[in-house]
């Protein structure tokens, strides 16, 4: 009995510490859309739009920094993290279901910023142009992978 | 002594004069403008109206209210409208014969856009926005109608609306009509700029913006007094936002800003502009940049209105 006991414990600790970790990861891939991507985002926009004086340097410091985020977003989701393995997130199956078609899609948004950290040495103009193909990569993603209403 | 007579003659007189006051009202063919219709610019009437974003048949699968379309020129219908008037379901509109418009006249079209009547000559429930189509020059609406014509024909079922009991006398919208369907096009404001009138003719006629965006009396028709100031959500939650140039609405917007919201369907905060919004914006980004850009001189020149629904504290970032 205390062996069963024993192995109830630890099997019990092990599935929280793995739950804990589920939702840590959990917490690394949405830190990397929000703190990265939508931050620096944001701060180019407003660059591009005249709110703020328009930065080449800076902006293709804050594209690259968003451009390394695909690479790494992926690798985040393991087996384990999906909604159904009772996990709190806005990832949707899909994910799990169509690996292939995610990572083309990060790719898309990795080459998308990147493209515009090339650009904007060239101006405001060609700047905007890239800007909004990249801005568009966010909703084809989120249509079929996420429900964050970001 | 034959009181029941004369009700009889009262009910009967009565029920004439409803259907008299209730005919559809439709346009002549002999009215239409004639030369040869040009498809190409129907297609971009297509994108300026957002037809798919009703028409374009739901995903597989997906509940009818959806907003997902996976391809623009499935036009099979089958979306659904959820509103407090009822569940209204949207037609197939591709070429096919049976289940489409295939084999529909010119002037057949033109009254179903802009007057919102059938071939049959019954009238058209309002959720399909012909008030708004009614300021379209006949001859976008004709181009409109040859870009439909090259759309691959499908075949569908689509079931019939879901209303409660007295709105389901379709022949009662002719009494709606005498109120809110003028039939006059658009009448650019002679203090905007040119440039502003070309806003202002693809905001209130293909572009239906007001459909969504401007406040609805108990009869569901638009108060033209608070045009754009914002409105209930038709569908249920949430709020359509005042997107006149009042600090309310988008006064603090620039007319780049407006712009930039149309190509890219974000707000100047990198917000996205949310709902039905993203969807609308997916349009409007196709549009040319002259249009995107008459469209916001045209949101800059209305009247600033104070919003017409309250909507919670909204973060300003």
């Amino acid at each position: 009995m205390n062996s069963m006991a024993n192995i109830a414990a630890v099997l019990g600790v092990v599935a929280m510490a793995a739950a804990a970790s589920a939702q840590d990861v959990v917490k690394e891939r949405q830190a990397l859309m929000k703190e990265v991507v939508a931050k620096n985002g944001k701060a180019v926009s407003a660059m591009i739009r005249g709110t703020e004086p328009f930065d080449a340097v800076k902006i293709e410091e804050l594209m690259k920094a968003i451009g390394a985020v695909p690479d790494k977003f992926v690798t985040l989701f393991p087996e384990g993290t999906a909604p159904k393995d009772g996990v709190k997130t806005e990832a949707k199956p899909a994910i799990w279901e169509n690996p292939a078609d995610f990572k083309a899609e990060a790719e898309k948004l990795k080459e998308t910023s990147l493209a515009v950290a090339d650009t904007a040495k060239s101006g405001v103009e060609p700047t905007k142009e890239a800007f909004r193909a990249f801005a568009a990569r966010c909703k084809a993603c989120h249509e079929k992978y996420s429900g964050a209403e970001f | 002594m034959r009181w029941w007579l004369l009700i009889i003659a009262v009910l009967l007189l009565l029920g004439l004069g409803f259907y008299v006051v209730t005919s559809p009202g439709r346009l002549q063919a002999s009215a239409l403008p004639r030369g040869t219709p040009d498809a190409k610019n129907g297609e971009y009437v297509f994108i300026a109206g957002g037809c798919s974003s009703c028409h374009g048949a739901p995903p597989a699968d997906a509940a009818c209210n959806d907003p997902a379309v996976p391809d623009k020129h499935d036009l099979a219908g089958g979306r659904c409208l959820v509103t407090p008037f009822g569940t209204f379901y949207v037609p197939n509109i591709s070429p096919d014969r049976e289940s489409g418009i295939g084999g529909w006249t010119d002037v057949e079209f033109v009254n179903a856009m802009m007057r919102g009547v059938s071939p049959a000559g019954a009238h058209y429930y309002p959720a399909f926005p012909y008030t708004s189509y009614q300021r379209m020059r006949v001859e976008d609406v004709l181009d409109l109608k040859a870009f439909l014509s090259t759309l691959p024909a499908v075949r569908s079922d689509v079931p019939d609306h879901d209303l409660p009991l007295p709105f389901r006398l379709r022949r009662g919208l002719g009494l709606w009509k005498l109120l809110y369907l003028d039939g006059t096009p658009y009448t650019p404001d002679p203090a905007m700029s040119p440039q502003a009138q070309r806003g202002g003719y693809l905001v209130e006629g293909p572009g239906h913006c007001g459909e969504c965006h401007t406040p609805r009396d108990l009869l569901g028709g638009r108060i033209d007094g608070k045009k754009l100031s914002g409105a209930a959500n038709p569908e249920g939650k949430g709020v359509i936002p005042n997107i006149t140039p009042h600090k309310e609405g988008i006064g603090d917007w620039s007319a780049g800003d407006i712009v930039e919201a149309l190509a890219t369907g974000f707000t100047p905060d990198f917000k996205p502009l949310g709902g039905t919004m993203t969807k609308v914006a997916e349009n409007t980004a196709k549009l040319t940049d002259e249009d995107r850009a008459a469209i916001a001189a045209y949101l800059k020149a209305i009247r600033p209105l104070p919003s017409s629904v309250q909507k919670p504290a909204r973060k300003k970032q």
